[in-house]
């Protein structure tokens, strides 16, 4: 089955840059889009993964190890290692779905069933954590996730390691995935701890544009006659966005955090009420992946601008009774900090 | 060549144009849907009947299938599915048998060119629901259960029965919002089916063509210009549209769109997503003005914007006449369903889930009905008979086995359910001080819900006022929905109390059935001066409310009463212990006791 192309994506601009950002610095923590139905949100996700720049992996290695941090190995790849049979290859970085309907123990792996039946052996066979290491974990309807699920997710996305203990088992792996998730919060609300392990949150509003809306059925009945020849058609466009993730990669460390754009941002966290220090934090990362993918050499407080409604509308503080949109709040706040 | 009779245009001869709800116009409808969704039957997702069970839906049913492309697989969905049979997973007779894992295809797997049928769609979970839409969204079925982990290639169309009896019943919504059609088979009689004008040739023919048929840009502009000015924003309803009208095209063996199939298109699609704006909170119900229509796009001459216009006006008029017709319907059918609502069903005592919930140690079960393996005590309650079994089962087969598990030593993990909660508020607002009753309501609904992510539990609210109570915000734990439902209350007029009651009555029964426990909160003065039948008169009234405070203590849930009058008033206590409530003077009914109450008992019960 062929994927919508990213590029043909009709709007949703802040959607697509919150996935590009979290592209560029996996340590952002993931994007979590909540909003209307049918507006495309798992299209946007599921392009993204086509077009992902490959990544340095240990061949064969359940974990997807990154040969350039040998002290990151699993017990494999460190015997691999020492013996020096290790061997490197590229591959895509995995875009994991964790359907809801899966059950704890493909999450997290579990006894290989058929060796145990089969060979009555004890053996891990990894699940979709580490399946997801090094690459995105997307949860589609992420509000209706089961709560034991949810517990595992926090746990691990917390630790950045996948401690299994069960059947008989004690595993230990890495599990460092950015975490996307959708959903529509007429599904209900979600749990507030989850809400903030996501680093970015994005809003999806339907268009009421007639013109934006006009494209989008024309892009989508063109992909639907033909999707090969859609797919080629925007493979350019595509692969440009592809190269503008991996310049981004390579120069993000060298990109420079003047004082006085620290400043405005730490005041942007206060006059918000935005709890913690993650906030502040997220929108410094987020701001700098976003110079990167503008291929700037500073972060300047244009990229602070962009980001901050998707960096901080999560994190403040719920007062039930005032029914202000918090990304208005974000908005207000940001044209009076930043003038 | 075949004709749609069912297109609104009023051309029809042989007398006056039926009446949108009567029974031969509702099975004209379902039969052009039938022959619609059979023509693109992936494109469209399918269809959601409000029917209850019955011959003519069965009949539907078979007409249906007939126009789809064979062999066509028809997989019921029962209710109870659980997600194993749902999605598949391990088959584990098969697996011990061969002594190799052996997945399972689940009912979505088979449907494959087929439809799933779903009947009482609205007890479907939103777990089972969001499984489907998954389903249909990727066209394949990902599973990732015990040990399995595969892919199926899948594509099907959904046949959902609504078999709802209160507004608050309703299959879940984003199954709802991913097929096309929303018909009602209810006013249906077995006298009013008859054949339609289109056979399976036909509908395969079209289905052939349908790739090549164009539509003009005017005519997709003015369906996309209708669905705003409706107010139906959702992009997948516009998509719908589109599709349905080439579909329509097709049938009738045209190679291009015409406004007879827009109008077609958007009558079925957008009719029944189209809300009247009763309550709406003004950032969301705002379509853009009409002028922008035009913006953007120079190349077009004016004649041609103009005819534009004219087939999005003939849209608009058309969707409107249907879902007007259509409220008028809905509100007396819900009285004479309401009335004969039974009190089966089972009770909402706490449930031993199989899959959810704090485990509880294991017992023997079969995995086919839900439970989850537990492979250690499988492995254990096998031990013992090794040696026998090696001996007789497997003696002529010569690949060594280490260990055989019989079917019987299956253990199933067991858990403890939490029942999820709901709280309905039944909440006076008639009078002076309304509004400000209502808006501390509100507050308590909202800093309950706020409260509430961690623990799931639902809230509903009911108001009463004039003559009658009204539903205002079906059970939910959305805060984005409390806001849209309770954004602008109306209040004044009488105080139908005994109305309040039995419309929470008759929510608390549904909830409980569906396996939630109920809480009833009400807010006020108790005393009413409007009758169950609508009639002021405080005499009839207060018995009314009597015998509904009576039927409600049946339902044996817990309920609180706030008595909001400035001092504690007899008639609100008597009535409080007529329904066996917790009873609470309360005169300026602020939201943050409220919740501090309710919260409380709560957690006592």
């Amino acid at each position: 089955m062929s994927i919508f192309p990213f590029s043909a994506i009709v709007g949703q601009d802040d959607l697509k840059r919150a996935l590009l950002v979290s592209a560029v610095d996996p340590n952002i923590g993931g994007v979590l889009a909540f909003g209307d139905r049918g507006t495309g949100k798992s299209t946007a996700i599921r392009a993204l993964a086509a077009l992902l720049p490959k990544i340095e992996v240990v061949k064969d290695c359940a974990y997807h190890c990154d040969p350039g941090a040998p002290d990151k190995f699993c017990d494999n790849c460190r015997l691999a290692a020492k013996s020096g049979t290790l061997k490197i290859s590229h591959e895509s970085a995995p875009v994991v779905d964790l359907p809801l309907g899966a059950t704890e123990d493909r999450v997290v792996g579990a006894l290989d069933l058929e060796r145990a039946l089969v060979q009555g052996e004890k053996r891990f066979e990894p699940g979709l954590l580490a399946r997801a290491h090094r690459g995105f974990l997307y949860i589609d309807e992420v509000n209706l996730l089961d709560d034991h699920l949810v517990d595992v997710l926090l746990d691990v996305a917390a630790s950045g390691e996948n401690v299994v203990e069960r059947e008989g088992l004690s595993v230990r792996h890495p599990a460092r995935f950015v975490l996307v998730g959708s959903g529509n919060p007429e599904e209900g609300e979600l749990r507030p701890q989850l809400l903030d392990r996501f680093g970015l949150s994005v809003d999806v509003r339907t268009p009421t544009d007639i013109s934006e809306r006009m494209e989008v059925v024309r892009r989508r009945d063109s992909f639907e006659r033909d999707p090969e020849a859609f797919v080629k058609k925007w493979k350019r466009k595509d692969s440009a966005v592809r190269k503008k993730i991996e310049r981004a990669r390579e120069n993000i460390e060298a990109i420079e955090t003047p004082d006085a754009v620290l400043e405005k941002a730490a005041g942007l966290c206060i006059t918000l009420g935005a709890d913690g220090l993650r906030g502040e934090l997220t929108l410094m990362r987020a701001a700098r992946a976003c110079a990167a993918l503008e291929g700037r050499k500073e972060v300047t407080l244009k990229e602070l601008q962009i980001v901050a409604g998707s960096a901080l509308r999560h994190r403040l503080r719920k007062d039930p009774l005032d029914e202000t949109d918090s990304g208005t709040r974000v908005v207000r706040a940001v044209e009076e900090v930043l003038g | 060549m075949a004709s749609v009779t069912a297109h609104p245009s009023g051309e029809e001869e042989g007398g006056a144009r039926e009446p949108a709800d009567s029974g031969k116009e509702q099975w004209r409808n379902a039969y052009v849907v039938a022959g619609l969704l059979a023509v693109d039957p992936i494109g469209l997702g399918g269809v959601c009947i409000r029917s209850g069970p019955g011959p003519v839906r069965d009949w539907w049913t078979d007409q249906f299938f007939a126009l789809l492309p064979a062999p066509a697989p028809r997989r019921k969905l029962p209710i109870g599915a659980s997600e194993e049979r749902l999605l598949g997973g391990l088959d584990l007779s098969m697996t011990l048998s061969t002594g190799q894992p052996v997945a399972e295809r689940g009912l979505l797997a088979d449907a494959d060119g087929g439809a799933i049928i779903a009947a009482m769609a609205e007890r479907m979970t939103p777990a089972t629901a969001a499984n489907i839409a998954a389903a249909m969204d990727q066209g394949s079925v990902i599973i990732e259960r015990n040990g399995v982990s595969r892919r199926d290639e899948t594509r099907f169309a959904c046949v959902l029965f609504d078999e709802g009896v209160a507004a608050s019943e309703r299959p879940p919504q984003l199954l709802l919002d991913r097929i096309a059609f929303h018909i009602d088979l209810d006013n249906v009689s077995i006298r009013d089916v008859a054949a339609g004008d289109f056979d399976a040739a036909i509908v395969s023919k079209a289905r052939e063509s349908l790739s090549s048929i164009e539509t003009p840009a005017e005519i997709a502009k003015a369906i996309n210009a209708a669905s705003l000015s409706l107010g139906v924003v959702s992009m997948r309803a516009l998509l719908f549209c589109m599709s349905v009208a080439r579909a329509s095209a097709a049938i009738q063996g045209r190679d291009a769109v015409i406004d007879a199939d827009a109008e077609l298109a958007c009558r079925l699609v957008l009719a029944p997503r189209f809300a009247p704006p009763l309550v709406m909170e003004p950032e969301q119900s705002a379509p853009p003005p009409k002028q922008q229509n035009d913006a953007g796009d120079d190349k077009e001459s004016k004649e041609e914007s103009l005819e534009t216009d004219e087939i999005e006006d003939m849209i608009v008029n058309a969707v409107r006449g249907v879902a007007m017709t259509s409220l008028l319907g809905k509100s007396s059918r819900s009285v004479r369903r309401n009335a004969s609502v039974g009190s089966g069903g089972k009770s909402g005592a706490p449930v031993e889930s199989k899959l959810k919930g704090r485990p509880l140690g294991s017992r023997k079960g079969n995995v086919r009905d839900g439970g989850r393996l537990d492979v250690i005590a499988t492995l254990r309650t096998a031990a013992p008979w090794q040696k026998l079994r090696s001996q007789s089962a497997f003696a002529g087969c010569d690949r060594q086995v280490r260990l055989s598990v019989y079917p019987e030593d299956i253990n199933i993990k067991r858990f403890k359910g939490r029942t999820e909660s709901v709280v309905i508020f039944v909440v006076d607002a008639s009078g002076s001080s309304a509004m400000h009753r209502m808006a501390e309501a509100k507050g308590a609904v909202e800093l309950l819900l706020a409260d509430c992510y961690t623990r799931r539990d639902h809230v509903a609210l009911i108001a009463f006022r004039g003559q009658g109570a009204d539903l205002l915000l079906p059970p939910t734990r959305s805060l984005a929905r409390v806001r849209r439902a309770l954004g602008a209350l109306p209040g004044g007029g009488g105080t139908p109390l005994a109305a309040g009651l039995a419309a929470a009555a008759t929510l608390a029964e549904t909830e409980k059935r569906k396996g939630k426990t109920p809480y009833v909160v009400i807010l006020s003065d108790g005393r009413g001066n409007i009758g169950l039948n609508g009639e002021p008169g405080r005499a009839a009234a207060e018995e009314d409310a009597v015998m509904t405070a009576r039927r409600l203590r049946e339902i044996n849930c817990t309920t609180l009463f706030f008595d909001i009058s400035n001092r504690p008033s007899p008639r609100a206590q008597r009535l409080s212990n007529e329904l066996r409530a917790f009873y609470q003077p309360l005169p300026y009914a602020d939201s943050a006791a409220v919740s501090k109450t309710v919260k409380a008992a709560i957690a006592a019960a």
